[in-house]
């Protein structure tokens, strides 16, 4: 893998890392606020659900490796090798080719959620939403990655 | 309903599945194929997937029930449970395999997740039956799989939060549930490997010193503490079972930082990650779930297979064990999250007609589930403990039956009589 791609990976994995801990510690305000000081607070909930989605959309999408997810291996690995590259590459284009197909209109459905906010904190509902799209575009981004390094593998 | 577009649905779901697509991503993909052929919105997609993550706040519980495992695994909290177990079994035949067991239970009363036991405990017993003489590798790698299953019965517990999404049901109900079946399990397996070592002569431990008797109960009490911290604040309703999970973190975060001080700035960033990464696994499975049931529920699936299950005139009874069997054969080949969020929604309208319970129906299934976690070919304990200690899948499988029979038995026995689930959270409610 490239220097640029190491680096790029890298920092996706840190801001992973920053939402998870930013979602933790509002988890550990929540519970202080209601058992120490007997004081619930109205915004930890909602703050909680939205770092949530942004932790596991993020996350799925630039920091989850290729063998970790889950999948149904046990055709693919009963084919001979000539098949199983083809089956792979198959799977990387449909993936990519739906991903791109759900893209425009899943975008038009977030930007339309600029006009609604969240109850408690009055978030934007679009930066709540934002990381479906991002899913997205780290779908197709992937699937085309997968297919290059297929091609390169294929040419050597 | 318009059978065409989900016809096409299915297909371009199988084929993606085949195509080894992760299966979360292939329910979503098929899912917008689904939207677009009907002539609906792909808008939707985004919509359905979004909204259900945002109104399902028990799902919190998962990532930090993950922290909380991951967290325990890096701070030699798993070490001093063993130790401390090695006190009261070590000296029965076989002892290692029986520590082993009890551990597994102990730990499974802090961590809800029965990969977390495989990876964290599991690895370190089968290390230590892998040393010794005396205990074959194929046995020493059943015994783990075998016992990892209790994790999620015995509260808390990752698959029950996801089953209390989507049935309704109460997770405070379902994690007192699952504490008789639990307990059974291990009660089962106990026995299993006393007759496998009598047997075969298994090795004892050698008894720890008396003098060190004390320092070793010591030295166990504070991760000791939680389970019952966790079970007692679920049980008074003090916590739900989301702050239970953010306090079981905590608590394991405390631990493994500043008092046992095994774990550092750059352990933490990465204990940090691998839970964002296996959080976003899950959730991937539980999204695309999301569109397929709003797919499902479009064409009227559900309602279809409950109205064709009362036509069987199964009786509950009947209903269940076609239901055990069933998902006992899937679990051979599907991951039980798929199974439990594709194939336990589609029934639930049935198990409402037929009355019976929702928390007794949620344990049997997932005890079921667990046990497809160790049988063959797909089983992702045999997988996890094969990468972690190389031994080859095959092996554990052969020397694994015993286990796979006592877990049956137990599955068999909360099947045929509710009041093993049903008991202890009636008792709670007074």
């Amino acid at each position: 893998m490239s220097g640029m791609l190491a680096r790029l990976r890298a920092l996706g994995d840190a801001w992973s890392v920053v939402l998870f801990a930013t979602l933790f510690v509002v988890f550990i305000v929540q519970i202080s606020a209601r058992f120490l000081f007997d004081q619930p607070l109205p915004w930890t909930d909602e703050l909680a659900v939205v770092l949530y989605l942004w932790v596991v959309l993020w996350a799925a999408a630039a920091s989850v490796r290729e063998r970790e997810h889950v999948r149904f291996d046990l055709i693919h690995d009963l084919m001979p090798e000539s098949l199983r590259r083809a089956v792979r590459i198959l799977g990387h284009l449909a993936l990519s080719l739906l991903g791109l197909l759900a893209l425009p209109a899943s975008w038009d459905y977030v930007s339309a959620m600029r006009q609604e906010t969240s109850p408690v904190l009055g978030i934007p509902m679009f930066w709540v939403d934002l990381p479906f799209v991002l899913l997205l575009i780290g779908i197709v981004m992937r699937s085309a990655h997968a297919l290059w390094l297929e091609a390169l593998e294929a040419r050597s | 309903m318009s059978s065409h577009p989900f016809a096409l649905f299915l297909v371009s779901l199988i084929t993606l599945v085949v195509l080894r697509v992760p299966i979360g991503l292939a329910m979503i993909g098929s899912g917008v194929a689904y939207l677009g052929l009907s002539g609906q919105d792909l808008g939707l997609a985004a919509e359905q997937i979004l909204n259900g993550l945002y109104n399902s706040y028990v799902l919190l519980a998962v990532p930090l029930f993950i922290l909380a495992a991951n967290l325990m695994n890096a701070g030699t909290i798993s070490e001093r449970i063993f130790e401390f177990c090695g006190l009261l079994v070590g000296r029965m035949r076989g002892g290692l395999a029986q520590i082993d067991i009890l551990v597994s239970v102990i730990f499974s009363g802090m961590s809800g997740s029965a990969l977390a036991d495989a990876a964290g405990p599991g690895l370190i017993t089968i290390r230590q039956m892998l040393a010794k003489p005396g205990y074959p590798p194929g046995f020493a790698g059943a015994v783990v799989v075998a016992s990892a299953t209790i994790g999620p019965i015995i509260p808390p517990s990752i698959p029950m939060v996801i089953y209390a999404l989507i049935s309704g049901a109460s997770v405070g109900a379902l994690f007192l549930a699952g504490v008789i079946p639990g307990l059974l399990m291990a009660v089962a397996l106990m026995i299993a490997v006393q007759i496998i070592a009598i047997r075969r002569n298994l090795p004892r431990e050698t008894p720890a010193p008396r003098s060190t008797w004390l320092k070793l109960a010591r030295r166990a009490m504070l991760p000791l503490s939680l389970p019952v911290v966790l079970l007692g604040g679920i049980y008074s309703g003090a916590f739900t079972p989301t702050e239970a999970a953010a306090v079981a973190a905590l608590h394991a975060l405390i631990l493994a930082g500043p008092v046992y001080r095994a774990l550092d700035l750059r352990g933490l960033y990465h204990v940090l990650l691998d839970s964002a990464r296996s959080s976003a696994v899950i959730t991937l499975v539980i999204a695309g779930a999301f569109l397929l049931n709003y797919v499902f529920t479009a064409e009227g699936i559900p309602r279809l297979l409950a109205a064709w299950i009362e036509q069987q005139h199964l009786g509950q009874t009947g209903f269940m064990l076609l239901i055990n069997l069933a998902f006992l054969i899937l679990g051979c080949f599907l991951d039980t999250t798929v199974m439990l969020l594709v194939f336990v929604p589609m029934l639930l309208p049935a198990v409402n007609a037929l009355g019976i319970d929702l928390v007794y129906f949620g344990v049997v299934v997932i005890v079921n589930m667990m046990i497809g976690l160790v049988t063959p070919p797909f089983g992702m304990l045999l997988f996890v403990t094969h990468a972690l200690t190389g031994v080859p899948i095959r092996a554990m499988v052969r020397e694994g039956w015993p286990f796979l029979v006592a877990l049956l038995a137990v599955l068999l026995l909360i099947t045929l009589w509710p009041a093993l689930t049903l008991w202890l959270p009636g008792w709670s409610r007074g």
